[in-house]
């Protein structure tokens, strides 16, 4: 034999030929597609979280909500619903769209999620000069019908809009007049006794809502639909329950704005986000005490899944049966399975460019994974628990002088009572994580106390804790790159690149350089003393 | 610069050691033929080469009574794991009056305890992945005198790289207390380079550290002359033929009476020695290749 078969370069030209495969439909992808290959930058990115919470009483229960709905300026791109006791439905009703939840809900405490990623587009209004229409749809004519309270008084209201508007034409003037009064003349307290409409116009003070109301039936009387519409305020971080409320009136076929307490005419803010339009509360229960409460934060960046909901038109075949044609409980699955090739070229480079040992071959990636499940700092406790388990069966074998099998089905045992009081604890003082620590992770670490224990035997105590450490840093550094969104959107957006991984891994497996640990180990050839 | 200096100086790398020699040289096929010690010395005694004398084996747990019957009639004994890896489940014995045993460090162990740890090395405690294990019962090599200085118990052993039948790099193995009278260097053990024509010891090495002296015993480890050292040579070579692995470690020991035996081959020799010895391996092994060419 001779060297010739070390000069071999085939596996270079296999490396290329995967590293191709991959460039090619990646190319495509990016150029013809227009796939985005950066985070883009983006404004006006939302997620709204609605939590519910309400007592169960092992009965039937009923809560009706109202959901915001894509309209002009503002686009829903995701929804979720997450309810582990009840059944939910979509209902569309005139100008909006709710959701029931229903079922028997069992005693203590349940919660209802709603989730949405909302962009928001600037909203501009324009009044066309001239005089609205005369007729209107039944649909929009009820939004002419004075409020039922006021039949008895109407007549008192009618000579108030006659001082008040009657000497201007058009309908335009007269809702321009009326806004000025209530913005200018009426004072705004919090809290006003009189719930009568012409009292308070006498005494002009009102609150908020009663000035909405206010303008809504003064705008109905001169026959301009008007109502009210409801929203939140995108703030990133908001976290409240509080909920806006503002007119809005009907003009050439079109819905304007109108706030009188913040002054805006045709005009709102682009960081309002419409949860419905009419009267009524914004959420009704059968249950007795419910509250909710929704908190925004701000994205900053288009993600590749977001991407894919707002170019769902994108019309390739290509597109259509790649990963983004899977359900979306499917996608997550693979979002994770993908990671998994990255992992072991990650492990490949720390074993053998860093030259680092570690538990079995791919024992880091499996234990980054179930740092995935458990969480950062649950994981990192197991796996120590797990090494500190191991140590103490070595430590008990040679007393208790235990066999293999046996003696891990012990180490197992006690991992298993030590994961049920950590779930009986955290269940107890409310610490959910805990509970996440389930079957997938446990498996991991028995593989791991199984690793480990055979290092233990056969290279001894200080050389399992070096390998325990080392496998923990390689473990890190794959849960570090492997919990990266933008690195999981990639993979899912351009799963051609695990054939960039496998022309990777090709020239790795032909690496005959040092390791860089042996630059340590044989520091003293570097260092140079006296080198016969 | 730094890695330059390992290259100029021919050292092996593990990842060279694998592309290069281990994968291209040694066939899977062959290593049970090395992994299993019962294999090794087998064929080593029908090639008719010296190993420590087989007394017995025990396989099954009902066979245990011959351990003692082997006390009985020898003395000392030593028990060791068929697969065992490292050095690890070695138990030097050496009967005493009624039934109890004397291990090398003093250690009194009743036939009781002799069972029970035979049962672990049959139950697979001492073999790589825990499979089920035999345990060998042979001869007890009777260390040299002049080794006596120089190590700590134990018997110090000659650790030969054979690169396709032939001897390029050497280094002899001195146990210390911190290893147990074990010879494996990563156990604690003392490698000293050996000057491969005169058989002579060069300098040492403790935990990848150069030293000259033994820790335990405060004695030069440097200058010894290896008895039988052609004869060494000669054995470690036998090894590719008998083996068919074209790179392998070969452990040598040398009993006062019987001489140098086959002790155990390894497969996947580490590289360690390159220190003891101070010297690249891949210069000794490039120019073996270019005898060959």
């Amino acid at each position: 034999m001779n060297l010739s078969s070390n000069r071999n370069r085939t596996h270079i030209v296999v490396a290329i030929i995967f590293f191709l495969i991959f460039l090619i439909p990646a190319a495509y992808k990016i150029f013809f597609l227009k796939y985005p290959v950066l985070f883009k930058p983006v404004e006006n990115l939302w997620t709204v979280e609605l939590k519910i919470q309400f007592q169960g009483l092992g009965e039937k229960a009923a809560i009706y909500h109202f959901l915001p709905k894509t309209d002009r300026g503002q686009t829903i791109l995701k929804e979720d619903f997450v309810s582990q006791k009840l059944s939910f439905t979509i209902e569309k009703k005139d100008a909006n769209v709710g959701i029931v939840w229903k079922g028997k809900a069992p005693k203590g405490d349940i919660q209802l999620f709603y989730r949405a990623t909302v962009q928001t587009i600037p909203r501009t209004f324009e009044i066309p000069p001239g005089d609205a229409e005369k007729k209107y749809s039944p649909y929009i004519f009820q939004y002419l019908i004075l409020d039922e309270n006021l039949e008895s008084v109407n007549m008192e209201l009618y000579d108030f809009l006659k001082d008040l508007t009657g000497d201007i034409e058009g309908k335009q003037q007269k809702l321009t007049r009326i806004y000025n009064f209530l913005a200018n003349e009426v004072t705004t307290v919090p809290i006003e006794k009189s719930k009568d409409l012409i009292e308070l116009l006498k005494i002009r003070k009102a609150t908020r809502s009663q000035k909405r109301h206010l303008f809504i039936n003064l705008a109905r009387m001169v026959e301009i639909p008007a109502r009210s519409v409801h929203g939140i305020f995108l703030e990133d971080g908001n976290r409240s329950k509080s909920i806006q409320s503002w007119a809005e009136v009907y003009f050439h076929g079109k819905w304007i704005p109108v706030d009188i307490e913040n002054r805006w005419f045709a005009y709102i803010p682009e960081d309002l986000l419409i949860l419905y339009h009419g009267e009524g509360p914004f959420m009704t229960a059968s249950v007795k005490e419910f509250d909710y409460r929704y908190a925004v934060s701000k994205e900053k960046e288009w993600t590749f899944s977001q991407f894919y909901h707002t170019t769902a038109q994108i019309g390739s075949a290509f597109h259509e049966w790649s990963l983004f044609g899977l359900s979306l409980e499917t996608q997550q699955v693979f979002r994770l399975i993908l990671m998994i090739p990255l992992g072991a070229l990650i492990v490949s480079i720390f074993r053998n460019i860093v030259g680092l040992v570690t538990f079995g071959t791919f024992m880091p990636v499996l234990i980054a994974l179930a740092f995935r499940s458990t969480k950062l700092w649950w994981g990192l406790l197991l796996f120590t628990v797990v090494v500190v388990l191991g140590l103490a069966s070595r430590w008990a074998m040679d007393r208790l002088k235990l066999l293999v099998v046996p003696r891990l089905s012990v180490i197992v045992t006690f991992l298993v009572i030590i994961l049920a009081l950590g779930t009986i604890i955290g269940q107890q003082f409310g610490i959910y994580r805990i509970t996440a620590v389930a079957l997938f992770p446990m498996v991991i670490m028995t593989m791991t106390i199984e690793r480990l224990s055979i290092i233990l035997m056969e290279k001894g105590k200080k050389e399992a804790i070096t390998i325990s450490i080392e496998t923990l840093i390689v473990a890190l550094c794959c849960y570090a790159v492997m919990s990266v969104t933008y690195v999981q959107d990639f993979l899912f957006a351009f799963p051609e690149v695990l054939f960039a991984l496998i022309s990777f891994q090709l020239l790795i497996g032909r690496y005959t350089g040092y390791r860089l640990t042996e630059y340590f180990r044989f520091i003293n050839f570097i260092k140079g003393i006296d080198i016969s | 610069m730094w890695p330059n200096r390992l290259k100029k100086l021919g050292v092996l790398g593990i990842n060279k050691r694998n592309a290069m020699y281990l994968l291209p040289l040694n066939e899977r096929k062959y290593y049970p033929l090395v992994d299993d010690k019962l294999r090794t010395k087998k064929l080593a005694v029908k090639n008719g080469l010296n190993v420590p004398h087989l007394y017995t084996v025990i396989r099954y747990h009902h066979q245990m009574n011959e351990v003692f019957n082997v006390a009985d009639q020898y003395g000392q004994f030593v028990i060791k794991p068929s697969m065992g890896s490292g050095g690890e489940g070695i138990l030097v014995l050496e009967k005493q009056t009624q039934g109890k045993f004397a291990r090398a460090d003093g250690q009194i162990l009743s036939q009781e305890d002799i069972s029970y740890y035979i049962s672990g090395i049959l139950a697979g405690l001492y073999s790589l992945g825990g499979q089920e294990d035999k345990a060998l019962v042979e001869y007890k090599v009777q260390s040299l005198d002049i080794f006596d200085a120089i190590s700590y118990q134990g018997v110090p052993d000659v650790r030969i790289i054979v690169y396709k039948g032939v001897p390029v790099m050497a280094m002899l193995r001195l146990p210390t207390k911190e290893s147990n009278g074990k010879a494996n260097l990563h156990h604690g053990a003392i490698g000293a380079g050996i000057d491969l024509h005169e058989g002579i010891t060069l300098h040492g090495v403790h935990h990848d550290r150069f030293i000259t002296h033994h820790p335990d015993t405060g004695n030069c480890i440097e200058g010894i002359q290896i008895p039988y050292w052609k004869d060494i040579l000669k054995i470690s070579s036998r090894s590719y033929e008998m083996t068919r692995l074209g790179f392998v470690g070969v452990d040598v020991v040398i009993d006062r009476m019987k001489g140098p035996m086959i002790l155990e081959l390894n497969a996947r020799p580490g590289l360690s020695i390159q220190l003891a010895n101070r010297s690249g391996l891949s210069k000794r092994l490039e120019s073996i290749d270019s005898v060959d060419e």
